[in-house]
């Protein structure tokens, strides 16, 4: 067990290939594609929709196979899920489990931990403290709004202290307001945590907003066209920061750079 | 007191039109075979003996109430694990196909031949028949899992029986619930059915011998008691099932 002090683990990313078996024939989804992740850093993935953004960071989570290559994190090879992983989908409403509450879904990830009962209790409350959902703890998801579901899910992944999150497209079916306040939530809790964090997503200005680096996936097989780093000074505030010149010149490139 | 009123009327006008109707149309045909319904009220009187509770009601309630539990706790086992375990599942699958195809009815013979005739062959023919239903609405439900929470499942580092326990048979709740319902009409059709073959005991053996022997307002009390049976199942086992899984009909607005 290492210490509890908040250090990120870094990822490598190895002549990464994926592909699946469809009606007998091999479709590749990535081929030998292969970058660094730094501990603490936060990366955007970006990409057209279908690209497999999700794809990859499936085989990184290791919910997917790679058929060749390699992802290690801390150094070691990823066959399965590990516990200092934390994952966000988009579909919080058909992975958060309807027949728990707000706070033993957020308390779910202990099951089968060695971890005492006291701790737990109050590394939920804290969580639950961090998303501001403690009016609504004792509520059903399905009593909340989507919003508020994506801060449960966000919450359930945070509870376990992970050294490394992945975060899939998790803004993608809320609304444009709720969405900026979950950005701000994110960027603020994986920078306190010093969490190093993979966001998919497939808008540009979230991406450019959140990360310190942006990845840009294309062609099919996906390979990786473009790494681009984020020269933003932190803390970054929504509006201000969206109307920064560099921002905006990170902003064409991106663009030009995915559509290509 | 005006609602309360208001909600008595809705629920009853038509029991009461319907009753109504079958009193004047059976006095006017005045057929045998139908007696009016006051008269089978009338006669209830005289067939709800203490024997005839005992030889028929207590042993019929006990064989419907054995078969259904046993073969609805077997079918949710089975279902559970051939539902979680593909390999199980394609070995097991067409031989559980082929039994089931088998009527209920035709099962019988064999049950017989095992059990002989008796409590334990009518308990295990109302099991087996209760079983595949359970089964296999179980085992689809389980198997059918939501990809997202197999995910979150596998993310959270579950073992199989956390994963079977905590993810994949409270995701099933719903489609169990009706599987477990629709068996109840199954179980009280298969009892009478086991009854009426052979064994000369129960409700099934006491509508049979009622009407062999020109009882038939006997009959039709033994017909009603049945109906009233299946009736009080069904509502016990919709208020059940409102106390085992309330979050299931909340959250998808259910009734």
């Amino acid at each position: 067990m290492k210490s509890d002090q908040d250090s990120g683990l870094n990822l490598v990313v190895k002549n990464l290939g994926v592909s699946y078996i469809r009606k007998n024939s091999n479709t590749s989804v990535i081929e030998n594609l292969s970058f660094d992740v730094n501990p603490g850093e936060v990366v955007a993935i970006c990409g057209l929709s279908g690209i497999g953004k999700s794809t990859l960071v499936r085989t990184i989570a290791g919910l997917v196979r790679p058929s060749q290559g390699e992802v290690l994190i801390d150094s070691q090879v990823i066959n399965g899920p590990i516990e200092s992983l934390g994952f966000v989908t988009q579909d919080y409403s058909r992975s958060l489990f309807p027949w728990l509450t707000v706070e033993k879904n957020i308390a779910l990830p202990f099951k089968g931990k060695d971890i005492s009962a006291s701790e737990r209790k109050s590394r939920v409350q804290a969580a639950i403290e961090e998303v501001g959902l403690t009016e609504s703890a004792r509520l059903f998801p399905w009593q909340l709004s989507g919003g508020m579901q994506q801060r449960v899910a966000i919450a359930r992944a945070l509870v376990m202290k992970p050294k490394f999150l992945i975060l899939d497209e998790p803004f993608a079916s809320v609304d444009v307001y709720v969405r900026l306040d979950l950005e701000d939530l994110v960027s603020n809790l994986v920078h306190s945590h010093g969490t190093t964090t993979l966001l998919v997503t497939h808008d540009v200005d979230e991406a450019i907003y959140m990360a310190d680096r942006v990845l840009v996936l294309s062609g099919s097989p996906a390979q990786l066209s473009l790494d681009l780093s984020v020269n933003l000074k932190r803390p970054r505030v929504q509006m201000q920061t969206r109307s920064d010149a560099t921002f905006l010149t990170l902003r064409d490139q991106l663009h030009a750079s995915i559509r290509s | 007191m005006k609602r309360a009123l208001t909600l008595i009327v809705k629920f009853t006008w038509f029991p009461i039109l319907f009753v109504s109707l079958w009193e004047v149309t059976t006095r006017i045909a005045a057929n045998p075979f139908f007696p009016a319904p006051s008269k089978i009220v009338a006669a209830t009187g005289d067939v709800y003996t203490k024997e005839w509770l005992s030889q028929s009601l207590v042993t019929s309630l006990f064989t419907l109430f054995a078969g259904y539990l046993i073969g609805s706790i077997a079918g949710l086992i089975l279902g559970a694990i051939l539902g979680s375990y593909q390999m199980l599942r394609e070995i097991f699958t067409p031989i559980t196909n082929f039994i089931r195809s088998i009527p209920s009815a035709a099962k019988v013979p064999v049950i017989i031949a095992l059990f002989g005739i008796g409590l334990s062959s009518r308990v295990t023919t109302v099991a087996v028949a209760v079983l595949f239903p359970v089964l296999l609405t179980t085992l689809r439900a389980v198997a059918n899992t939501d990809p997202n929470m197999l995910d979150y499942s596998k993310l959270a580092r579950f073992g199989y029986f956390r994963s079977l326990f905590q993810v994949r048979i409270p995701a099933a709740t719903g489609e169990i619930l009706a599987g477990l319902q629709a068996s109840i009409q199954i179980a009280v059709l298969v009892m009478v059915i086991s009854e009426m073959i052979g064994s000369g005991k129960g409700l099934g053996a006491f509508v049979i011998r009622a009407q062999s022997t020109y009882m038939i307002t006997d009959m039709w009390v033994g017909i009603l008691t049945l109906g009233i049976i299946g009736l009080l199942l069904t509502e016990g086992f919709r208020l059940l099932e409102r106390k085992v899984a309330p979050w299931y009909f909340t959250s998808k607005g259910l009734q």
